[in-house]
């Protein structure tokens, strides 16, 4: 060893520098606001088309696969809205999941919240028809508190939107 | 300093060695050893890992490490010294890639350890942020919900990933039992990497100097004892986190990542990881700058096999003869050749070296160097390698300098020419036995010299007139004591030697003067009977 005691005082530097490196605190961004976080899973409407199979289409189908109607169908698309204190907040399209469209609707979304009392309005409604009664809905109060996440999510016994916060709060 | 070094980076690392060797000393220099530090360590995080391994229920992660870490005597500083030690792989790991990279040793057939090293990184990397998603705290919190962002930019997951991370209800077991799996099942394909990582090299290091091995777990240990790690508070999804002690040798990239897209944080990761991974071909030298790989002069080869067992990269093999002669002749496999010129010391027909840098040619050097400097039988000549602490104090103190690309390159005939060629002694300074960029050379250098090994210094050549020194950068000061007490003796025994020269002369001209003396009494006595000189003369004789 070169120099012992300047070797020694080198490696509790490197040691303690390493130590701390592995604890020092962060503070991730948003911490000063709340959050709004709108996630549920919904398995939408199906809209098929049926037809009845021709004979000679019945006659080119293997014997266990002769079913008198064909039917193509597909998932709605859905339109998700909300508003805090009647501000829109966004408005998205929401498309089933799935390379081929056939898996259910997720929804996962998050708006900043700022602090104290908050009108949140979520709607949830199929695309293709504007003036058709939403598929969902939620309409309520909620106090917004920094660092706090404010979910709403389906109650799927209940079949309605529903606000859930921290049970420590 | 070689022309292909990069400068920066060189100049960096080379400081960077000489403060080290001055502190630790060139032997236990742990930026030496950074390649097996991060062994090292992997080893200490599989011991300790098997014991947190014991307690860890998957059902209740957080509060059986709580439990973990409640175990003053043991399990507190088990888990600290976990958690330590995958930090030193990382930093030893990292400084192992810049020696690498400074010293460009990442291209040609060293690409392999350098792409591998790479995805070892990554692998390391990975596992620990598996390892620290397992205690379920805020900040295992905030990489499970980051990852999860980043995961569910790629469109290969039907439901996105980020909803078992909204809080609507507790994570199932099956997470961290996957997890749990993947922190496990990813240290085996470590082990795997590892052996990729050194294929291309003969005889290995994969553990450093005993002192440096447990000087680091000592350390380390220490500090898991003395300031012990304290639990973060418990994951709570329906909170932000806020002032998290992370732990920044695996959470580096959060600062970045929550702070931007997705997509940019893929992009800037892919481009890092791609340009990190090119770095054997960004470096690469341009064709006409290219070292020569080694070649065989089949005519004079004797295979002896010496150069299959010297080369540190496996890139000598034996085959049959087809010249007609029997036996075997060496051939060099010239993808994995590194041009480090091990070989050329090895050969005693001196039958193999790279182009244009044979030991004929070091040979011819050494004709020259002697017709240019005529070094006396008083004078020292250093021999070393261009870059090392003997060439600066060469140039500091005016003694005679005889390059070589490194000492393992040199052929010990070289030393017996210098020898013949008027030097007193020849001082052979390398570097430090871990620091040998070409690996294993000082070693050989050292067996050569003194040890009988192939191609061994003649016994012809006198023992004192040579002297091996291991000096690395920033130790110049070891040189310079070497030479000066190099340069005393051999300043004596040219002292011995002239006093005994003198005498010969001494005695030679008394005989001379006899052999006169006898002529003229010869002459005198066949002239006559008046003598008496013949007397006088036969005195002095005696």
């Amino acid at each position: 060893m070169a120099r012992p005691w300047l070797a020694l005082v080198v490696t509790v530097l490197a040691t303690s520098a390493l130590g701390w490196l592995a604890r020092a605190p962060y503070d991730p961004p948003g911490g000063e606001a709340g959050v709004l976080r709108l996630s549920w899973r919904l398995r939408g409407e199906r809209i098929e088309t049926c037809r009845p199979r021709t004979a000679a289409e019945l006659a080119g189908l293997p014997v266990h696969m002769r079913t008198p109607e064909l039917c193509e169908g597909r998932l709605v698309a859905y339109r998700l809205s909300f508003q805090v204190d009647d501000a829109p907040v966004d408005t998205a399209t929401v498309l089933p999941g799935g390379a081929r469209g056939d898996r259910p609707v997720f929804i996962l979304r998050e708006a900043v919240l700022a602090p104290g009392p908050r009108r949140v309005r979520v709607a949830l409604q199929r695309a293709d028809g504007e003036h058709a009664p939403a598929a969902l809905t939620l309409d309520t109060v909620l106090t917004a508190a920094p660092g706090a996440v404010e979910l709403i999510t389906l109650d799927r016994e209940a079949g309605r939107l529903v606000h859930i916060r921290s049970p420590d709060r | 300093m070689n022309a292909m070094e990069p400068r920066l980076g060189f100049r960096l690392l080379a400081r960077a060695d000489a403060w080290a060797n001055r502190v630790y000393g060139a032997r236990w220099n742990p930026l030496y050893h950074s390649g097996a530090i991060t062994v090292a360590m992997l080893i200490v995080l599989l011991a300790t890992g098997l014991y947190l391994l014991l307690f860890y229920r998957i059902g209740a992660p957080y509060e059986s490490v709580v439990r973990i870490n409640g175990q003053v005597w043991v399990g507190r500083w088990v888990q600290g010294l976990h958690r330590f030690a995958s930090d030193a792989a990382v930093v030893a790991a990292l400084v192992h890639a810049f020696r690498m990279y400074a010293q460009r040793r990442t291209w040609g057939a060293r690409a392999l350890a350098w792409v591998s090293g790479v995805v070892l990184v990554g692998v390391i990397l990975l596992s620990g942020w598996t390892g620290y998603v397992l205690v379920w705290d805020t900040h295992a919190q905030l990489l499970a919900v980051e990852g999860a962002r980043l995961l569910d930019a790629l469109p290969i997951f039907s439901e996105p990933i980020g909803r078992s991370f909204v809080g609507e209800r507790p994570l199932p077991n099956a997470f961290f039992f996957l997890n749990l799996f993947a922190h496990i099942a990813l240290p085996i394909g470590v082990g795997a990497l590892v052996w990729v990582h050194v294929a291309r090299v003969a005889r290995p290091v994969l553990l450093p100097a005993r002192p440096v091995l447990w000087g680091s777990i000592a350390a380390l240990t220490l500090l898991a004892v003395l300031w012990p790690l304290r639990m973060a508070p418990a994951a709570d999804l329906l909170r932000l986190p806020a002032d998290v002690p992370i732990d920044w040798f695996y959470g580096f990239w959060l600062p970045i990542s929550q702070r931007l897209p997705a997509g940019a944080v893929w992009a800037l990761g892919l481009a890092l990881v791609g340009g990190v991974a090119a770095v054997p071909w960004l470096t690469r030298p341009r064709v006409a700058a290219l070292p020569a790989p080694a070649e065989v002069n089949e005519r004079t080869c004797t295979g002896c096999e010496q150069c299959v067992h010297d080369c540190p990269y496996d890139a000598i093999t034996m085959v049959v003869r087809t010249d007609g002669r029997e036996g075997q002749v060496a051939r060099v496999k010239t993808a994995l050749c590194t041009s480090c010129g091990i070989c050329i010391g090895s050969c005693p027909p001196m039958a193999i070296g790279p182009l244009g840098g044979t030991a004929r040619e070091q040979l011819a050097a050494v004709r020259t160097f002697l017709a240019e400097q005529r070094p006396g039988a008083a004078d020292v000549v250093i021999v070393g390698c261009t870059w090392s602490a003997a060439r600066a104090h060469a140039e500091r103190s005016g003694a005679r300098f005889f390059p070589v690309d490194c000492v393992g390159a040199m052929h010990s005939s070289t030393v017996e020419f210098l020898l013949r060629g008027g030097a007193g002694g020849v001082l052979v300074a390398g570097c430090a036995t871990h620091d040998g960029r070409t690996r294993e050379g000082v070693e050989w250098t050292e067996a050569r010299l003194f040890g009988g090994r192939a191609a061994d210094l003649k016994p012809r050549v006198d023992r004192e007139r040579v002297r091996l020194v291991q000096a690395s950068l920033g130790e110049g000061v070891v040189v310079h004591e070497a030479a000066r007490a190099f340069a005393a003796e051999i300043e004596a025994l040219a002292r011995a030697e002239g006093e005994a020269t003198d005498v010969i002369a001494l005695c030679r001209g008394q005989l001379a003067r006899a052999a006169a003396a006898d002529a003229a009494a010869g002459e005198a006595a066949a002239a006559g009977p008046e003598g008496g000189v013949g007397d006088g003369a036969d005195a002095d004789v005696a």
